[in-house]
């Protein structure tokens, strides 16, 4: 199989409420056998988009491919989809409900029997299969969840919050699964509004402000994009760095600065002004400092 | 690891297995089959014990005279009908007598007085038993008279009988009015509590955003024909489970032959029941989805409370021009049309024009409903009103 014809690719998507536009115009793709992040705060339209994507919501505007041709519901149907406000039927027990899911995907009784055990066990369930999902604890109830969305091997994964509410194990064992499928070449597509944890797992990030994708691409050309940023360090006062012609200073403490250099100025020359006037000031530190996502995300949250 | 990517043909029979599965399970549903069960069961053994019973009178008695009273009385009573026989009991003294009625060992105590007869009861007076021996004493003691005086008592009584017949036949009044109500009562309990059991488990669906995952996988109007079919073919179960029941005590009960006439209109209420079960059930469909929660299915479904509340007072209480009208108006018929069918002659025309008629009102309602159900069930937020539903 062709790695590249798993693309799912978001195309111009906009979903108008009344005279209220909940998302407009949003493109991005998922690359398959990456972990693309979906960033933005709460009503930013993470969700919207997903169902979208998943034709749970007709789109105003825009459409969604996938293999560079608009996505089936059998395409869909070969998904794995987790909702954002999750629950499977509370008062069921857990192995009969995944077992009706599974079937639901095409599998027969035995067959989603003996995955969905086997995924539960490997979550430590196993020996909780006959329990009602409303006797589990919010997290386990969690871990149940991405068993429904994995059951049939899913060809693509999109999850909305799948981490919220999840302990630091949890989240391992969950990303080691996904880690799993992410190698036999799917796509990932996971929203979340915590930056560490898509900051530490994402090749690709989506950022979405106020219905609008802000920033997307992976997560070294985020970093990379915007004005380079320098940390500063040296036996004598720092401030006269503001002196300095393209220079911006963003933190100044003693002999210690962060520093930002202008698009719009040329690097090099300033760089080297800077690396001359500093040694004369003891200069011990000039270092290229990568912004962390929290600064991306920021940066392009407050326009 | 075993994949299947594609959509899975006839999803809606999973689905309807899934319904059946969980339902036989649910307690609510057992208890409201029991319930129907139970007032199944107690409308026949009501009506036997009304109408159909055998009483037997004992009649404490202290001498012969007394007891070839008693056995006189028993042969006129065969000849009037066998569902009433009178006997007799010996005691020693009176006094034996009189404790057996007290105690209710005997109905009553007769006993031959200086100047006639003496019936003596417990605490009432049983009219029947009493009018049987005061028949039975006085044709008894006029023949004795008779003979004494040399009377020809055949030429006295030439041409007394009164022979009392009914125009009507047998008078089923009793009978037709407690199946009329087991009728009512079985549509009326079943549609309500099956009805919010498929809007309970849509809203369940809803609220629980589990039909997102669903609709992801399988096309939703699959879904809501493997609820509706699901919960029709209980229904059609339990009203078997029914029939079962009442066919079973009328045999144990050795009455089968007394219902018969129950048998024809019943069959036609099994197919209304189905008929105006299949016309709701997507509207209840509707109902869930329109919920925001399980809490907004009582408020959202009163419309159809009021339906069946309707046509359970309408089939019960009406009768003549009235009972004759609504019987063709659908859903309502479900009571009204087998109610009709038992108590009084009806071209057969009629009842297949009503059940046409609900079949009708079933698919519009269906439409609707499943329309409803789709605009609805994706929704976040707040409840939808009836207004707002019917609007869009």
């Amino acid at each position: 199989m062709n790695a590249h014809t798993n693309c799912i690719e978001v195309a111009g998507l906009s979903k108008v409420y009344g005279e209220k536009p909940a998302v407009s115009n949003v493109s991005f793709t998922v690359q398959p056998g990456s972990m693309t992040g979906f960033l933005g705060a709460n009503g930013a339209g993470k969700t919207t988009t997903m169902r979208m994507m998943m034709g749970l919501l007709e789109p105003t505007a825009g459409q969604v491919l996938y293999r560079g041709r608009p996505m089936t519901a059998e395409d869909r149907a070969s998904f794995g989809y987790m909702p954002e406000e999750r629950g499977l039927y509370p008062k069921q027990p857990i192995l009969n409900q995944l077992i009706y899911l599974g079937q639901l995907r095409g599998l027969s009784a035995a067959e989603a029997r003996d995955i969905a055990t086997g995924h539960l066990t490997a979550l430590g369930l196993g020996d909780r299969l006959k329990d009602k999902l409303e006797s589990l604890s919010l997290g386990n109830q969690q871990r149940v969840q991405i068993v429904a969305s994995l059951l049939h091997n899913p060809t693509a994964l999109i999850l909305d919050e799948p981490f919220s509410g999840l302990d630091p194990k949890a989240v391992d064992t969950m990303v080691s699964m996904m880690h799993e499928l992410m190698r036999s070449g799917v796509p990932i597509l996971f929203s979340s509004h915590q930056l560490d944890l898509v900051d530490r797992l994402c090749d690709r990030i989506v950022i979405l402000h106020e219905g609008q994708v802000k920033a997307s691409g992976s997560a070294q050309e985020l970093r990379e994009s915007g004005a380079p940023r320098f940390r500063y360090a040296a036996g004598a006062d720092a401030g006269w760095l503001r002196e300095v012609p393209g220079v911006r200073v963003l933190d100044v403490e003693g002999t210690e600065a962060l520093l930002e250099i202008a698009p719009a100025a040329d690097l090099e020359s300033v760089r080297t002004t800077i690396l001359i006037e500093g040694m004369q000031r003891q200069m011990h530190e000039f270092a290229r400092v990568l912004p962390t996502l929290g600064d991306i995300y920021r940066g392009v949250t407050h326009q | 690891m075993n994949t299947a990517h594609s959509t899975v043909k006839n999803a809606w029979q999973i689905v309807a297995t899934r319904e059946i599965m969980t339902k036989i399970k649910d307690k609510s549903f057992i208890f409201g089959t029991l319930f129907s069960l139970a007032i199944i069961v107690a409308s026949i053994l009501i009506s036997f014990f009304l109408n159909q019973g055998t009483t037997t009178y004992t009649v404490a008695t202290t001498d012969d005279r007394s007891v070839s009273m008693v056995n006189s009385a028993a042969t006129i009573q065969a000849e009037v009908d066998d569902e009433t026989e009178v006997e007799h009991q010996n005691f020693a003294s009176a006094a034996d007598a009189e404790a057996a009625v007290t105690e209710g060992d005997a109905d009553a105590y007769l006993h031959p007085t200086d100047d006639g007869w003496a019936l003596v009861f417990d605490s009432s007076i049983n009219r029947e038993l009493a009018t049987l021996l005061e028949q039975t004493v006085t044709s008894t003691v006029t023949a004795e008279n008779a003979a004494a005086q040399g009377v020809d008592l055949a030429a006295l009584s030439a041409g007394t009988t009164l022979q009392s017949s009914l125009l009507t036949g047998e008078d089923n009044s009793m009978m037709i009015y407690f199946a009329g109500f087991a009728f009512a009562m079985i549509f009326y309990m079943t549609t309500m509590l099956s009805g919010t059991a498929i809007a309970n488990s849509v809203v369940e669906e809803k609220q629980n955003r589990i039909v997102e995952i669903i609709a992801t996988a399988i096309p939703l109007p699959q879904l809501l024909a493997g609820k509706i079919v699901g919960n029709i073919l209980l229904a059609i179960g339990q009203v078997a489970l029914y029939a079962v029941a009442a066919l079973t005590v009328m045999n144990l009960t050795g009455t089968a032959d007394n219902f018969g006439w129950i048998l024809s209109s019943a069959g036609w209420f099994v197919a209304f029941y189905i008929a105006g079960f299949a016309a709701i059930a997507t509207v209840w469909a509707a109902v869930g989805a329109m919920s925001a929660r399980t809490e907004d299915v009582t408020s959202l479904s009163s419309p159809l409370t009021f339906i069946l509340v309707a046509a359970l007072f309408a089939g019960v209480y009406t009768e003549g021009l009235i009972l004759q009208i609504i019987s063709f108006i659908p859903i309502i018929s479900s009571i009204a049309m087998p109610v009709r069918l038992l108590s009084e002659e009806v071209p057969f025309w009629e009842p297949l024009l009503a059940l046409a008629l609900v079949l009708l009102a079933a698919w519009l309602l269906t439409v609707l409903g499943a329309r409803i159900y789709r605009n609805n069930i994706m929704r976040g937020g707040s409840s939808v009103s009836w207004k707002q539903a019917l609007k869009r």
